[in-house]
């Protein structure tokens, strides 16, 4: 071949690139919002002369550029699987482990979580309710089998020999020996989301049961139901996209059917009558079945006996309040991420006879947002 | 802006390369003029009058110099348009670090702080600039009748922000005149290409490793994995821009000269220095270090030379005392070698003499890297012990090292000519173009990717 043709061919395929992409910026449809992110996306910014001076045009056409980028998820999952290639497996923050298991990477190793427990051991001190607390162990930790050989330390065991220390002040649930026995019996945690599943948080339930001297309804007491493909935030986190999605199974009490009354209250009330809002099963993020997701306080009249508990919590707590929704007569939910106001107060106007703190353990060491007054 | 962005390569690349090549020839050094404007004055439109400025004054003042008869007058227009350009740089660059020494000495004490924002490449352009007028004066050029190819000349956005500073009579002849041709256009992609996989694939995994490691105190080993990966990062950034910047002259119809040979293959630091940023050692030998008298003067007065040339040297790379204190750091290495190393280092084998090398410029990047606002000599004096002593690596440092270890090892090879005569070697063999057309296509795709991906921000609030 003639170094004229050479050269043709090697500036045929640049261009093409480059202007193929630049032309699909003007015609590909533009995205508002981003379901794997969870975000709105920048649009095309508003030209003015003012804009253009202060250089603000100039940032806000990147940011369009940078969001609006075609193939985008495309291009992302390319670098996942190349960064994987180089051998830097969780530069994006998930390991991908074997059989398809999706892993975050452990907590920081310089955290808060000395600062949170001094805060949740005064609170359980001075409320004057009997207090318990159970921290969900991270993925990791419990299927460190499936992480890829060369990870960093999960420090979880550390941190949970911390928390049984605390249990002369308040009860503490372990939930890393039950957890550890059943892992291969059952899949505790989604392959594709940082929650536990439902049989992970039946464990849950049955040992706080345990600990509350409350007796647990069996498994046999509910009905599942399965809906395939979903696809969660360690998957969007990382998008690996050849991975298989997991499937969300929903736990049916036989006795209500997951009938409630549930009252969501973000600044206004809003009331369903059901725990499980079957709805989200349709959509992307389908943990959101589950007590409709994060919302600052939710009051739950379960319609059974029992006393009220209130649970102080985050997402991990979602899929785990309908199964203890067969003991008590009321769950109220507070989240303090978005909860600002006094949680002693809540205790006095629901007239609450259990506080029970449950936590992934990464959120527990590194949440800032712990206040209880 | 810079080359490694989406705007770039897919919004201003193919908008500049289309009318360019649309336009008749005698357009095309006032389109690139304005193309460099708002290349220059994208992020902040009003440098562009600062940009103007300069190019005004000095082309007044090259015209005066070459018209003038009067050697005195010559030399007087001169002075002044050095001063003019010197004082801008001295202004954006160095007010706020002069008044803020200047605030330690007493009558000083209340100046008010200076806050100026850098305009992006002024030591390049400036130094550029320079290099016009004196050449005007030297009678080593002629004076540009054109404002415009002028202007086109001095803001030229391929070496704009990192260089190279190429002189004006390098490519006196090119602004006037050039046969931009297909086999020039190729061989400018496949420099932007090599410039861009080194910018994207290779120095940014490196800056990561560094900013991991120097952060979690992993140990000695880990430190030094560190200063590796920042000599890495800061020479596949470095001539990876260059190497952008030169192909972007090509597809534009320049050549500008080689800024970079492998620096880090280099016997001694003599050899390094020639090596190394090619073109700022040029312009320092030709318009500081010949003209103080060089090495012509007498022994004393060569060593005062050399150490003059490397304060200044450091401090063009930044307005900070560590940069002052790498400058002299080099200054007096090169000295240590004149004198008499250099001879018994060429007796030493070559691994003795390279290993000498590596070392004593790894060790000047740390010097470097630890500017004011990288947390100055505090940080860097707690860094430097943990270089020479405590604990091997913690197990989250081999972690994380082995992680990076296959992009290490590329980066090792890749500072050396292996991959270059490999290259020569097979470029003329049958089919050969399939497999450079496949590389070509798969960087694009990867350093796409990588761009991509650092803007993809899932929105973790909602992980918990």
């Amino acid at each position: 071949m003639k170094n004229k043709t050479k050269s043709k061919l090697i500036t045929g395929v640049f261009l093409f690139f480059i202007f193929g992409i630049g032309i699909l910026y003007i015609f590909m449809p533009k995205n508002e919002f981003s379901e794997t992110e969870k975000r709105y996306l920048a649009e095309f910014p508003e030209f003015s002369i003012k804009s253009l001076v202060s250089g603000d045009f100039a940032s806000e056409f990147e940011e369009f550029l940078a969001d609006q980028t075609p193939f985008r998820n495309a291009f992302v999952s390319i670098n996942s699987y190349f960064q994987l290639l180089k051998g830097n497996n969780g530069s994006n923050g998930v390991y991908l482990g074997s059989d398809g298991w999706l892993i975050e990477k452990p907590f920081e190793r310089e955290n808060r979580f000395n600062v949170n427990m001094d805060r949740i051991l005064k609170f359980a001190g001075e409320c004057g309710i009997p207090c318990a607390i159970t921290a969900v162990p991270s993925k990791g930790y419990i299927y460190a089998d499936k992480l890829p050989k060369n990870s960093l330390e999960y420090r979880d065991g550390t941190y949970l020999q911390m928390l049984r220390e605390c249990s002369q002040y308040l009860t503490v649930i372990d939930l890393f020996a039950p957890m550890t026995a059943a892992k291969n019996d059952k899949q505790l945690f989604y392959k594709t989301d940082h929650h536990w599943t439902s049989d992970g948080a039946y464990i849950g339930y049955r040992e706080i049961c345990k600990a509350l001297n409350l007796e647990a309804t069996p498994e046999s007491g509910f009905t599942p139901e399965i809906t395939d493909g979903f696809f969660g935030t360690s998957y969007s986190t990382s998008l690996y996209t050849l991975t298989k999605p997991d499937s969300v199974k929903i736990m049916r009490s036989k006795k209500t059917g997951g009938k409630a009354e549930v009252i969501i209250n973000d600044g206004k009330e809003e009331i369903y009558d059901n725990m499980f809002f079957t709805d989200a099963l349709q959509a992307g993020d389908k943990y959101v079945a589950f007590l409709n997701g994060n919302h600052p306080l939710v009051k739950i009249k379960t319609g059974n006996e029992g006393g009220n508990l209130l649970m102080i919590k985050d997402s991990f707590a979602h899929c785990l309040a309908p199964f203890l929704a067969e003991n008590y007569a009321n769950i109220i939910m507070v989240d303090l991420r978005y909860y600002k106001k006094p949680v002693s107060a809540l205790i006095s106007e629901n007239n609450i006879s259990q506080v029970l703190f449950v936590y992934g353990i990464d959120n527990l060491t590194e949440s800032a947002d712990i206040i209880l007054r | 802006m810079v080359f490694s962005s989406l705007l770039f390569m897919f919004v201003f690349l193919p908008v500049v390369l289309s009318v360019y090549y649309i336009l008749p020839k005698k357009f095309r050094n006032a389109f690139l003029l304005i193309a460099d404007l708002v290349f220059y004055g994208w992020g902040e439109p009003i440098m562009v009058f600062l940009m103007i400025f300069s190019i005004v004054i000095n082309y007044f003042a090259g015209l005066m110099i070459a018209k003038s008869e009067n050697r005195k007058k010559k030399k007087a227009i001169l002075i002044v348009s050095v001063v003019i350009d010197l004082g801008m740089l001295g202004f954006f660059k160095y007010a706020g670090f002069i008044t803020e020494n200047l605030k330690v000495i007493l009558p000083f004490a209340n100046i008010p702080a200076v806050n100026v924002p850098l305009p992006i490449g002024i030591s390049f352009y400036t130094f550029q600039i320079m290099s016009y007028t004196i050449d005007v004066y030297r009678k080593d050029t002629e004076a540009q009748k054109n404002i415009v190819s002028f202007g086109a000349y001095v803001s030229l956005f391929p070496q704009l922000i990192a260089g190279p500073i190429v002189r004006y009579r390098d490519v006196d002849d090119q602004l006037n005149c050039r046969n931009e041709n297909i086999e020039q256009f190729a061989r400018g992609i496949r420099l932007f290409l090599l410039g861009l996989a080194k910018k994207v694939l290779l120095a940014n995994p490196m800056g990561q490793l560094w900013d991991e490691l120097r952060e979690m105190d992993g140990g000695t080993l880990a430190s030094w994995v560190g200063v590796i990966a920042f000599s890495f990062q800061i020479y596949f950034d470095f001539s990876g821009y260059s190497d952008m910047a030169r192909g972007l002259g090509n597809m534009l119809g320049f050549e500008f000269l080689e800024n970079f040979n492998f620096p880090y293959i280099s016997k001694s630091i003599t050899e390094f220095w020639r090596r190394w940023h090619i073109s700022l050692g040029t312009w320092f030998r030709e318009y500081v270090y010949i003209p103080l008298g060089g090495n012509r003067k007498g022994k004393l007065r060569t060593l005062v030379n050399l150490l003059i040339v490397w304060l200044l040297t450091g401090l063009w790379h930044g307005a900070s005392w560590n940069f002052v204190l790498w400058g002299v750091y080099f200054g007096v290495i090169l000295i240590i070698e004149k004198l008499f190393l250099l001879k018994a280092l060429e007796k030493m084998p070559n691994f003795v003499s390279r290993i000498y090398s590596l070392f004593l410029i790894a060790f000047g990047w740390v010097i470097f890297y630890f500017a004011d606002d990288a947390g100055g000599f505090e940080a860097m004096s707690k860094f430097i012990p943990t270089l020479f002593g405590g604990p091997m690596a913690s197990a989250d440092a081999l972690s994380v090292i082995l992680n990076y270890l296959p992009i290490l090892v590329f980066c090792a090879i890749a500072s050396t000519p292996l991959i270059r005569n490999i290259y020569m070697r097979l470029r003329n063999r049958k089919g050969f173009i399939f497999a450079e057309v496949t590389a070509a296509a798969v960087i694009l795709l990867l350093c796409t990717a990588g761009l991509v991906s650092s803007s993809y921000n899932p929105f973790l609030y909602f992980k918990f």
